[in-house]
Order: C-alpha cells, then structure tokens, then sequence
C-alpha cells in the first residue's frame, strides 16, 4: 500500500482550495461548475489560491475558459488515456498530483464518475472524504467544516477531518448555484506530466448508449417537478402526474417511498439519497414530508402541497396547500388547466401508465 | 444432492413439534419446518391447555414449560343482553397431577416446545412454506417448497393446522368445507396480576377458565370464552363459519393489527344478531383471554361483523366487571375445525402422515374446548407409529396403520368419537338464544321476591316454555339429546 | 461478495441522546442494494458454479444477514467482527475489508452495492478496489462473463455503458436492478448444519489496530444541529375540490408562479 498524503506530515504543509473537473460532452459537468463557487468562497476565506483541476485529453481551451468561473489556475494533465473517466488512471492522476502539490482541501461533483474516483482515491490517499455535503464552513482552527443531512432526524452533522490531509468532500448536483462567468477573468493554466502506463488503462469502453431526451424533461432539469410519494399506493397514478407535469411543463419525480417499493425507477428519487431539485415550482402529491426528502428538494421556489393528512410535515414548507384526496384534487388540477389552454375533448384525465 | 431426513414434520405448533420431539428422540433425523418466523407466531387458540400429554412427551415439563395460570376454577355461564346465570366449580383436585390444564401463550409455548424439539436433535427451519408434496410413482418421498427446493425423506408428518393445504394435496381430504370450520376471535386485555386475583378469587399462580352460551354471541352458533393470564385475560368468541365467504380476508386489514402477533387468515363472512354460539375466558398471568365461538353461517346470513359481536360481548356487565380498566393489547383470529370426528381426512398415507388440527383433532362439547393436548398427543401417536413401521420394512401405509392404534391408545379417536354428535347437536340454535333467555327468565322469577305471589320452579319453566313457544315435548328431547351428545 | 447488515428503513429511528442512528433493538436487513448485488452472485453462480463467498464487517448480530445470505445460495460466509473496529468510517473499512479479501483469496470478481441506505456513502467499494489495486466499475445493473473477462452494464448519468475489464475486478450494483430471491428450505438447512460461518477478528487476518477504528477514522461528527428552514408563505386552500383548485391557480398566476 503506498504512503498517503497523511496526517504523519505537517498540515502547514497543505495549503490551496482544489476542484476536480469532470468533462461531460466537450465540456464541463455542471456540478463541476457549480462547485467552483462555493470553492471560491471558501479559498478566500483560507487565502489561499483556487485551483482546477482537470485531467483530459485536448481539453487546454476548456481550461482557459473555466478561470472565468473564478478559478485562479487550472492543472491540465492531457492523454488519450484520460479522454474517457476511467477509475484507475484517473485516481493516479488525482493521487499523483495532490502528493506533489499538497492541497488542504479538495472538492468533487457527486456524479457517479465524482462517487467513482473520491471513492478510490481517497482510500489510496487514506484522507477523509465527506460525501453529499450541502453546506461548507470553517471551524476556529480553520478546519474544513463539512456539513451534510444527518440521516433520518431533522438535524445537520457537521464533519471534521481534523488530522488528515487533504480534507476531501463531495457534493450532489444543484445544492450549489453555479457563479457567472466572466471570459474577462486571468489564471493560469499549468500542464502537469503524469505517467499513465498501459496496464493503467485496466478497462475497455465496449458499448455506449446515450440516453435520449424522452417524453419530457428530467427532473433535475426542469423548471417544474411534480412529486408523487406513498400516498399514490401503486404505479399507475403516476400516469396521472405525469399528464399534470406535461400540462405544467415540468417532469415528473418521486419520493424515496415510491422508489422503494418499485411504483417508480431510482432515476426519479428525489431526497438526501437521491436527486437534490431547485424547481421554480414543486409539487409534491401524497409526500409525507420526510426530513431525507426535504434534503432534496426544500431550496425550490414555490413549493404546492396536496396531501389527505392535514398534519403531514411536508404542509410545513408549502407555499401553497390543498389538504384533500389527491385521487380527486389532481385530476380536477388537469381538467381546469387543459380548459385554461383550450384543450377540449375528454372530460376525465387519463389516469393510465404512461 | 438434495438434502434428505429420516422425517420431515411440517407444522411447528404443538403437533409438529410434539411429532419432531418424540421421532428425534426414537432416533429419526428429523426436519421441522414452520412458515411462521417464529413457531407460534401464527397459531392462536382460546387460551388453555391440558398437560396430560406433556407427561409423557416432555416429562420434565413443569420446570420450565413458560405457564400462565394453573386452571383452579371451571365456570359456564348463560347470557342475555343483560343479565347471567353461571355455575361455577372449584376443587383442590383441579389443577393437580395429570388432570392438570394452564392457560398459556401459544407465541411463547410453541416456541419451548419446538425448542424441547430441537435440544431432542430435530432440525428446526423457520420462515418457509412447504408448498407441496414430493412424490415418486404414488407416495410420498419428500416436501417441494420456493417452486422447485426438494427436500427427501422416508415420513413427512403433515402438521399445518387446520387450513392445511398439504392434506388435500396427498388426496386425504377435500376442499374444507364451510360448515366444518368456525372462526375464533379473541382480545387479550391487559391487567395487573393483583386485580386478576381480586376480581376473580384466585391465588398468584392460579386462573379460571369460562364459558358463556347466549348472549354472549347474540344467538349465533358458537360460544364466549374468557381465560386468565398471569397479567392479561383472553376473551374471545368461536362462531361456526358455515357460509364461508370465498373471499380470503387478511386479519391486518380487517382488524388492523401488527403482523407479528398470532395472525392467521381467515374465512369470514358478514352475520347478524341471535347467531349460534358459545364464549369462552381463560385467565392468564397478567392477561386474561376472553373470546367467542360463533357460527359464522349465521354471521353470513345476518350481517353482523364479528368484531361487533366480540365487542358486545365485552361489554356485558358480567364481563365488563372483569375485564374494566384494562387494555386491549393483542387481536387475533383463527379457523377452528368444528365437525370432529365425522369430518376427519385419512389419517396415513404411504409414507404420509396427519396429526393436530390438519387432522381435525379438536373437540367443543359445550362446556370445555381441547385442542391443543389432543394435538400433542397426536404428535407422539405418530412418531410412536414411525417407529413401528420402520421395524416392520418401510413407512408403508399398512405399516403406518399403527397410527391408528396408537391414537386410541391415548384415547385422542375415543374422545373424538364420544363427543362427535356434541357439534351437530351444538348447531340447535334454540341452545344460543332461547334456551338462555329461558333459564335466565326463570332465575329471575326465583330469586326476585317482590311480594307479588311465588311458583313452583317445575311450573314456572314450563309456563315460560310454553310463552316462548317451546313444545314441551321439544324441551325434553333437547334435553335429552344434550345429555347424550355432551 | 460484501454486504452490510442496516437497519430496515421503514424503521428508521434516531437515538435523541447520540444523535445517531438506533440500530439495537430495531429490525434489521440486509442493505438493499447489497442484496442486488448478492442476486447477481447467485445468478453467477447458476451460470458459472462459482464460489460465493459473503463478507460482512460488523457485530455479531450481523450473522443474520450472513444466514440469509446463505439460505439464498451463497457457499460460505465471513464475519470481520472485533471491538476496535467500532467507528470506523469508510477509510479503515475499506482497509480492513481489504486485508480480509486477501486473506480469503482466490477471489475472481467482488461484488458489492453501490451504497447503504444508512450511511450513503458508496465509498467503500471502490476504497477496496483502490487497496486491492484492481479494476473497478461502478454503479452496474448486470454482470456477465464472457472469454474469461468480466462485462458489466453500467448506469451513468448520460447513459449506458457496457466496460470489460479483466478479473480480479470489482463491480458495485445499483440498488433495484434486480430481484433478490427468497432463502431456500434446503439453504436454511445448510445454514442449520452448521460451520458455514467464520469469524474472524483483526488479529486472525492481521490487521493494524493502529489503522481501524474511531480514533483512527480520518473524519469524526463534530457536532449535529438542527435545521432550520426559511418560513413558507402556507397559503392553504380549502373546500370542494373544484373551488379550491380554481382558487389555487389563480393564485399561482396572480403570483407569477404559472402563465
């Protein structure tokens, strides 16, 4: 096992604010970008220098223009190797780079290649690793404060890694904003040589389908979200919100409850262990209001609640309630919102599987 | 290599696991399954057991057997809406040496005696529902479960209870018929010990067993019971379910209780009031165990639910003076086979076995409910047959005819047969409305002294016969097929 | 394959005192997803006549899942159980799975889930992967074998990809991907005869006490307080469902909520 960049050595030694850039069709991922705002505020708090890093092969252009971001250099290392993520050599760059360079904190995007590598690297590296945090703070001794939903109470737990260099924490899609960007904006952009052998490239990219833009937006995407959780008792009403979500030109989503006992796939969790949502409007229909689902969804705009149980958690972050049975009060939403847009013809919503 | 026993006993209630016990102990290795999580978790009865069977099947039995209330007091009660005749028995001699009976909790009984089972050298497996029999040119070899899992062996004790499908699947039954089962319904309601004690006259350790006729059902076929525990009484009702719905109803949705608490489906349909039958009290340590017995033909044809009919039962005053403060913690329900012995199944097969209630072993005369001991007694009865059939060649049919005889030998068939006529002539539904009303109306006009001229109690029960419209001659041939049937 | 022993998540409950999650005295299951993970073993297995090995890191009570497992299908099972490990967080519990996958030997492909329903994290698959320096592939809902390497269908934001990579390897399964089959008669048999389960403490292995463990886990819960949410306007709409609907939509328009 290879010594890691251990709390054995000074801490003094570890200074600079990191990001890990992942690509995603020719360019950023936007977690990526959101998180350079977040990193940009906590470097300046540090004083330290905001660093990129993104390993790539051909990606010197997309370098440049992510300073704009607020980054104020980016580490390049260019290979054909790294064209596509894959865990090994990705993982020797990121470990390679962060020994010879020692930064104090280094942030990921918890997409699956983030959850991917922060999972490899940091057991290589034997730091910390704080995964899916919402929140980011400095203690008194200017330790990394990593906060993230404790499970299942309506409580915070706040993560330290006191000892151990570098301080490492993912973060889930849209918890953060991403800054402006300003093309005006000067860094530096360093090529960095890693030796990234043949046996390094351990996996062989055999198929690729790409998911096509089906039936609507996703709902991590959409400007609204209709949510349906335990209280649809099956999968055929979600047919229902669906054609409410087309009408609302959002997509539809569902809480952990519909997820798990398989009225919906995963794709749609929204929650702590799901998606993290910022919709102009959530709707959410027969959701209780779990603590691990508000951790996904509690930043969106306006939030309208439709629930039979008028003391349901989920009516103390509503905008907007109807305490009634969904079975009547959505299809009723349907039929005055298809009237609204002078859609004749059927008086009753479809209330099939799509 | 499929996995193979000498035996395999499906079922861990008391039969099963009296079987397991008794075939590990002649040297039979010896699988026990159980669908339940746990042995007992599915099982539920009124709430006493006779241990003469125990004596022979676990000796040491009063050491550690988990006993709510040694049953020290015998009662039978008659009920209308508001009033109750009862006679009541009491003897030192209750209670001791092998006519011995406990009120208990089937989840904690049947858990020690399959663990009696197990310590014997039986395999217990819990959580797996037998679906089938395995059989090869005519008998049986084995148990098939989860589609396609067989598991070999010579004997497969067939032990399920009483909506044993495995029987009709070895061709020694048909389909249950409806007017062969009642459905049992019972509360156990929580109270300290000491207000047990006080209530109903009884020492630390000691209990009472009760039955009500009459209103207890409001008519219908069946009876009251009312059993106390160490810290809780068990009331129920038992009531026939000739008109059985095709409808299976899940108890958790019907009387809304948690899954682990001696849950079973059950076949019931709607009744209504007058129906025919019986209530039963067991008194437990801390709880006492009240229920009824009702026809649920007559639950069918009348419209009355059975939680309705459990519910006033509860609250007659003579109940209610017993049972008052305290906490309703457990509802359950099961099927009770009710034709005894003329509705029995072909008990051996080749290489097949049926003991406990699949067999049918349960006899309600009237005035006391068993079950559980012939259940026992059964198990042993079929191991001991085992055995004789392996000296003599092979788990045969013939040769496990020895069933037969080592059942009377414990007079488990003598028993059935005596009181076989006791359900036909307890579906006389003047015994569950009438009958009652009359004897409480003459208690009435014997004890009530009112200055307004006295009867001879011989002419009062005949006046009141003939107002209510009971031949004379009717009364007396009720009475007498009574005495001949109980 | 790995799998962890968590609480049943209907069942959730938090300690008020620690602030963490009760796991004494509460239901417990195997993780979801590490019971996807196991089905794809199983099918392996029926396909192949692999050997299926279940590891677990945990106390004793973890042997129920363990039984489970092996009332599935599985051939054997592993407990790492020892007091020092309490507390670990993902970097000593990847280290020590680790050196317990070494010890065990002659593995071919491990399989593990892509997260636990009560941490969440989904570190430690690929934390063992990187201990064990071997490929990884993550968050795949089907494993095949084919001329001797390993396939995997992997779900990854943008779509699907199928990865070969050669074996020993590791693959983490996504949770839903498959349906994990009940326990057998004849499997809980196996279970019942007895010495299907090893326990092994840190020693039996040889792991460093100086590596596992609370005071040794790199990061620690500082602190936990509770949330506080922005107020919502809570404009509530009440009435015949027709009323109240037309009432809420001209409210979201006159909000500027909806066109």
């Amino acid at each position: 096992m290879s010594a890691g960049a251990h709390g054995i050595e000074d801490k003094a030694h570890f200074r600079g604010v990191w990001v890990f850039l992942e690509l995603r069709k020719g360019g950023l991922r936007d977690v990526s970008v959101q998180l350079i705002g977040e990193a940009r505020r906590i470097a300046d708090r540090r004083g330290a220098p905001l660093t990129g890093v993104l390993p790539g092969h051909g990606v010197e252009g997309l370098a440049r223009d992510a300073i704009g971001y607020g980054l104020d250099r980016v580490l390049v290392v260019d290979d054909p190797a790294l064209a596509t993520y894959r865990s090994r050599p990705f993982t020797k760059v990121m470990a390679t780079l962060i020994r010879r360079h020692k930064p104090e904190i280094v942030f990921f995007g918890a997409s699956k290649n983030g959850r991917d590598l922060g999972g490899r690297l940091h057991a290589v590296l034997e730091t910390g690793l704080a995964a899916d945090c919402v929140k980011f703070d400095l203690d008194a001794d200017g330790n990394l404060d990593m906060i993230r939903p404790s499970f299942g109470g309506k409580s915070l737990a706040h993560i330290l890694c006191k000892r151990h260099r570098p301080q490492m924490a993912s973060v889930r899609r849209n918890v953060f904003v991403a800054p402006r960007h300003d093309p005006a904006r000067r860094g530096e952009v360093l090529r960095e040589a890693v030796e990234i052998a043949e046996s390094d490239v351990d996996a062989t990219l055999v198929e690729f389908h790409e998911f096509t833009k089906e039936g609507g937006a996703k709902p991590d995407d959409a400007p609204v979200v209709v949510s349906g959780g335990h209280g649809l008792g099956g999968p055929e009403p979600f047919g229902m919100l669906q054609e409410l979500a087309d009408l609302l030109g959002g997509a539809v989503a569902a809480s952990r409850k519909a997820v798990d006992s398989g009225w919906v796939p995963k794709v749609l969790q929204v929650g702590q262990t799901g998606m993290t949502v910022r919709p102009k409007l959530y709707v959410a229909v027969g959701i209780s209001g779990a603590v691990q689902h508000l951790a996904g969804m509690q930043e969106s705009g306006k939030i309208l609640v439709v629930n039979v149980d008028p003391k349901a958690p989920m009516f103390e972050l509503a905008d907007y309630g109807i305490v009634g049975d969904l079975f009547a009060v959505v299809p009723e939403m349907i039929r005055q919102l298809r009237t609204a847009k002078g859609l004749t013809g059927r008086e009753a919503p479809l209330a099939a599987a799509p | 290599m499929a996995e193979r026993f000498d035996a395999i006993v499906v079922g861990a209630g008391p039969a099963g696991s009296a079987a397991a016990l008794s075939l590990a102990r002649r040297g039979f290795s010896t699988l026990l399954v159980e669908r339940g999580r746990a042995p007992g978790t599915k099982n539920m009865f009124g709430g006493r057991i006779y241990a003469w069977p125990l004596f022979e099947v676990v000796p040491e039995w009063a050491k550690d057997c988990p006993v709510e209330r040694s049953v020290t007091r015998e009662a039978m009660y008659f009920l209308t809406e508001d009033a109750s005749l009862g006679i009541t028995f009491e003897s030192a001699r209750l209670g001791q040496g092998r006519g011995a009976s406990f009120t208990a909790v089937r989840s904690t009984f049947d858990a020690w005696l399959a663990k009696k089972a197990e310590a014997a050298g039986a395999t217990l497996v819990t959580g797996i529902r037998v679906d089938d029999l395995w059989r090869e040119s005519g008998r049986v070899c084995g148990v098939v479960s989860g589609g396609d899992d067989r598991v070999g062996a010579d004997l497969v004790v067939i032990a399920e209870g009483a909506t044993s499908t495995l029987v009709r699947r070895a061709g020694l039954k048909a389909d249950l018929e409806p007017r062969e089962v009642s459905v049992g319904v019972k509360e156990t309601i929580e109270l300290p010990p000491e207000t047990i004690q006080e209530r109903f006259g009884v020492g630390e350790s000691e209990g009472v067993a009760a039955v009500y006729a009459g209103h207890a059902s409001r008519g219908l076929r069946g009876g009251g019971f009312l059993y106390t525990n160490k810290a809780s009484v068990s009331l129920g009702l038992v009531v026939s379910s000739e008109d059985l719905s095709a409808r299976k109803v899940s108890i958790q949705e019907r009387f809304g209780v948690g899954e682990s608490e001696g849950v079973a489906a059950v076949y019931a349909g709607h009744a209504s009031r007058g129906l025919r039958g019986g209530g039963f009290l067991y008194t437990n340590k801390a709880s006492v165990s009240l229920g009824l017995v009702v026809s649920s033909e007559d639950l069918s044809a009348r419209k009355v639910s059975i939680e309705d009919l459990q519910t006033t039962f509860r609250m007659h005053p003579a109940i209610q003076r017993l049972v008052s403060g305290g906490t309703v913690v457990e509802y359950s329900a099961h099927l009770v086979p009710e034709l005894g012995a003329t509705m029995r199944p072909e008990l051996v097969g080749d290489g097949v076995l049926v003991a406990g209630d699949a067999a049918g072993f349960l006899i309600n005369n009237g005035y006391t409910f068993r079950g559980v001991d012939l259940a026992i007694a059964s198990g042993a009865a079929a191991a001991e047959a085992a055995e004789a059939a392996r000296a003599a060649g092979g788990m045969s049919a013939a040769n496990l005819a020895a069933y037969e005889a080592a059942l009377r030998k414990r007079n488990v068939t003598t028993d059935l047969e005596r009181f076989a006529r006791a359900p036909l002539y307890l579906k006389n539904a003047r015994l569950f409305d009438l009958y009652p009303r009359l004897l409480i109306d003459v208690a009435e006009r014997v004890y009530r002294v009112d200055g307004s001229g006295k009867d001879r109690l011989a002419d009062l029960v005949l006046e009141r016969a003939k107002s209510g419209d009971v031949p004379k001659l009717r009364l007396l041939l009720d009475l007498l097929a009574g005495a001949r049937s109980m | 394959m790995c799998i962890k022993q968590v609480p049943k998540a209907e069942e959730l409950q938090v300690d008020p005192k620690t602030q963490t999650l009760k796991r004494v005295g509460v239901p417990s299951e195997i993780n979801p997803p590490d019971a996807n993970a196991l089905e794809i073993a199983l099918q392996l297995k029926d396909r192949h006549g692999s050997e299926v090995v279940v590891l677990s890191m945990g106390p004793t009570s973890f042997d129920e899942s363990l039984e489970r497992s092996i009332g599935m299908g599985a051939d054997r099972a592993v407990l790492l159980t020892d007091r020092i490990l309490g507390g670990s967080d993902t970097v000593p519990t990847a280290y020590a799975l680790s050196e317990t996958i070494a010890k065990i030997g002659g593995y071919d492909l491990i399989l593990c889930g892509e997260e636990t329903t009560d941490a969440s994290t989904g570190h430690v698959g690929p934390g063992i992967a990187g201990h064990l320096d071997i490929p990884q592939v993550t968050y795949a809902s089907e494993v095949r074998v084919a001329d001797g390497r390993i396939r995997a269908r992997r779900t990854a934001e943008d779509g699907t990809e199928w990865w070969e990579v050669r074996m020993p390897c590791l693959v983490t399964v996504n949770f839903g991907c498959n349906g994990p089959r009940q326990p057998t008669l004849s499997g809980k048999i196996r279970v019942k005869r007895g010495g299907v389960i090893a326990h092994w403490s840190c020693a039996d292995v040889g792991i460093d006490p100086k590596k596992v463990g609370l005071l040794n886990s790199p990061t620690i819960v500082a602190k936990v307080d509770t949330v506080r949410l922005p107020p919502r306007a809570g404009k509530f709409f009440a009435g015949e469902p027709a009323d109240a609907v037309r009432r809420l939509l001209e409210a979201l328009r006159a909000d500027g909520v909806l066109r």
